[in-house]
């Protein structure tokens, strides 16, 4: 008699081999293969192949459908038959190893850029991080967002040293393709049209419980990383001042602050 | 010993808004855990919501119980955490395993019934509730294939897991259904062989017809002999928390909580042998509770 682990070892082999539990069978060795003959019941309904591939289909289209729902956008762009072999070779490399569902695309974007679909369609890599951004940013950490009214209180000599903590969810994603614009295709249904490359750097966050995301320009890039690593505004103005020069920095810096707070992309400040 | 939740409905994304925005009469709710284990949002901002007015039980498919995998630390660090802030009327999960080597499935898979797997099943079981401070619930699971190794059936093996690691039973009266049919043994004669005291709620759901099997797929209504099945439970159990759950092809909320409802009028028509409150002292009895 197998022990358990024998018997789950072999059973995970079969259930998730590739071309069905029948092939799964023929490719192991001669000892696995008669353990795996003596494993399941059969009777004149269903062999145990069958009942076993019973568990294979559930166990691909459970993680299939799942990555369809997180990667809807990919799923546009190459189509239902395209997908299935994609998540079918994801698995293969990147089987589930978390306890959540939820991550279980976490290493596609990854794999995408490296595979065969992502190769004929450079795009589509930045495409599923984009996606998978978008998830990461549903479920960050909630924060109260800054009420502008306390800022306005701050004494205009403490500003310059004044300190921003962003959301939890804020992402800054450099992309090499404007793939914010195929999303919205894919959301609203329409075929996604393959893009020309344009550098762009998407910031993507949550605010009153929706995720949003916006491409943000070279300065508004500086800014927000120089808020993220704990820069004083006097510095963060200086990022702004870089891009749209000394006359137009100061008020280029209090309309992205402005922007930033409508946005609920700030959540702390600290004069310290 | 738990209270009696009433008819209850698995909480849904698709019903979120509604329930946020009517509070529809439901008894109680029932999440899945692992959908609320994230840090911040939506999911755990609806769910505060709906804890606000309704009980809510933590219903797992991770645990894993029967995996030869070391019990995931992480996993039940933020169960224990989710509880915690929840407070649940209580824990459950399935009697399976989900994934070996590191690896989920994300799927329950079933286990051989034999005295090796009972041991190590007890010893897991009694961990995990010693971990999490509480005693848990475990759930019978559909199966579409037997072991041959199997020396016990499915019942008595759920039995002793309950008693021997002191654990509640969430019996899924259609999971037995569908698996009597799958493997040909009687559901009655699984109902009849559950000890009363163990059993604290109870599953009902819709599953598909494929022909040489029937499939738990949570997209349709509750079918009649499913519904005599229950009724026949509630006989034997008495007045068991009641919950329908309906995962694909969500209809609208109302039409969920019909199921409900319809399982109240059943429970509610039948005249049966054991009070909740008989239960309840059994159980009691036997923990000096």
């Amino acid at each position: 008699m197998p022990t358990l682990e024998q018997t789950q070892q072999l059973f995970w082999k079969l259930i998730t081999a590739p071309e069905g539990v029948a092939t799964g069978r023929d490719a192991l060795d001669l000892g696995q293969r008669l353990l795996g003959d003596t494993l399941v019941r059969e009777d004149a309904r269903l062999s145990a192949v069958e009942r076993l591939d019973i568990y294979a289909d559930m166990y691909f289209y459970r993680i299939r459908d799942c990555l369809k729902d997180d990667f809807a956008a990919v799923h546009a762009v190459i189509g239902e038959a395209a997908f299935h072999n994609l998540v079918t070779d994801y698995l293969l490399v990147h089987p589930s190893t978390h306890f959540s569902l939820r991550y279980a695309g976490r290493h596609l974007p990854g794999f995408v850029r490296r595979h065969p679909f992502g190769t004929q369609r450079p795009y589509l890599a930045d495409l599923a991080s984009l996606e998978w951004t978008i998830l990461e940013a549903f479920d960050a950490a909630d924060a109260q967002p800054l009420d502008a009214a306390a800022l306005a209180a701050v004494p205009p000599e403490c500003w310059p040293a004044l300190r921003f903590t962003l959301t939890p969810s804020l992402h800054l994603l450099d992309v090499g393709w404007p793939v914010h614009e195929i999303w919205r295709q894919a959301q609203a249904g329409e075929q996604p049209v393959d893009p020309q490359p344009v550098a762009t750097c998407l910031c993507v966050w949550r605010h009153n419980l929706r995720v949003f995301h916006r491409p943000i320009d070279t300065a508004e890039r500086a800014a927000l990383q120089a808020v993220r690593t704990g820069a004083p505004f006097a510095l963060v103005c200086e990022h702004i001042a870089e891009d749209h020069g000394e006359v137009e920095g100061p008020t280029q810096a209090l309309n992205l602050l402005g922007a930033w707070l409508a946005d609920g992309l700030l959540v702390g400040s600290s004069a310290q | 010993m738990d209270p009696f939740l009433g008819f209850g409905v698995g909480l849904r994304t698709k019903h979120y808004s509604e329930i946020l925005e009517t509070h529809p009469a439901v008894d109680w709710f029932e999440v899945i855990s692992e959908n609320f284990m994230v840090a911040g949002g939506r999911p755990l901002h609806v769910l505060e919501q709906v804890r606000a007015r309704y009980p809510v039980a933590l219903h797992g498919v991770s645990l894993s119980i029967g995996s030869t995998d070391p019990l995931n630390l992480e996993y039940l660090r933020q169960l224990k955490a989710l509880a915690q802030r929840l407070e649940p009327a209580w824990i459950s999960d399935h009697l399976c395993w989900t994934g070996v080597g590191g690896r989920n499935a994300h799927d329950l898979l079933p286990l051989p019934y034999t005295p090796a797997v009972l041991a190590h099943v007890v010893e897991r079981v009694r961990r995990v509730q010693d971990f999490l401070g509480r005693r848990i619930l475990l759930e019978n699971v559909s199966t579409y294939l037997e072991y041959r190794d199997s020396t016990m059936p499915e019942w008595e093996f759920l039995t002793q897991v309950a008693e021997q690691a002191d654990c509640g039973i969430l019996l899924d009266v259609n999971n037995i259904y569908v698996s009597a049919f799958n493997h040909g043994f009687s559901a009655e004669e699984y109902l009849h062989a559950v000890p009363v005291e163990r059993v604290q709620q109870f599953h009902l759901a819709g599953h598909s017809d494929k022909g040489t099997y029937l499939h738990d797929t949570h997209d349709h209504p509750v079918c009649d002999p499913v519904w005599e099945l229950y009724a026949q439970a509630v006989r034997r159990f008495g007045s068991i928390s009641t919950l329908i759950e309906w995962d694909d092809h969500i209809p609208p909320f109302a039409d969920v909580h019909a199921e409900a409802l319809h399982a109240r009028a059943i429970a509610e028509s039948v005249d049966h042998a054991h009070s909740r409150t008989d239960a309840a002292a059994l159980l009691e009895a036997d923990h000096g509770a």
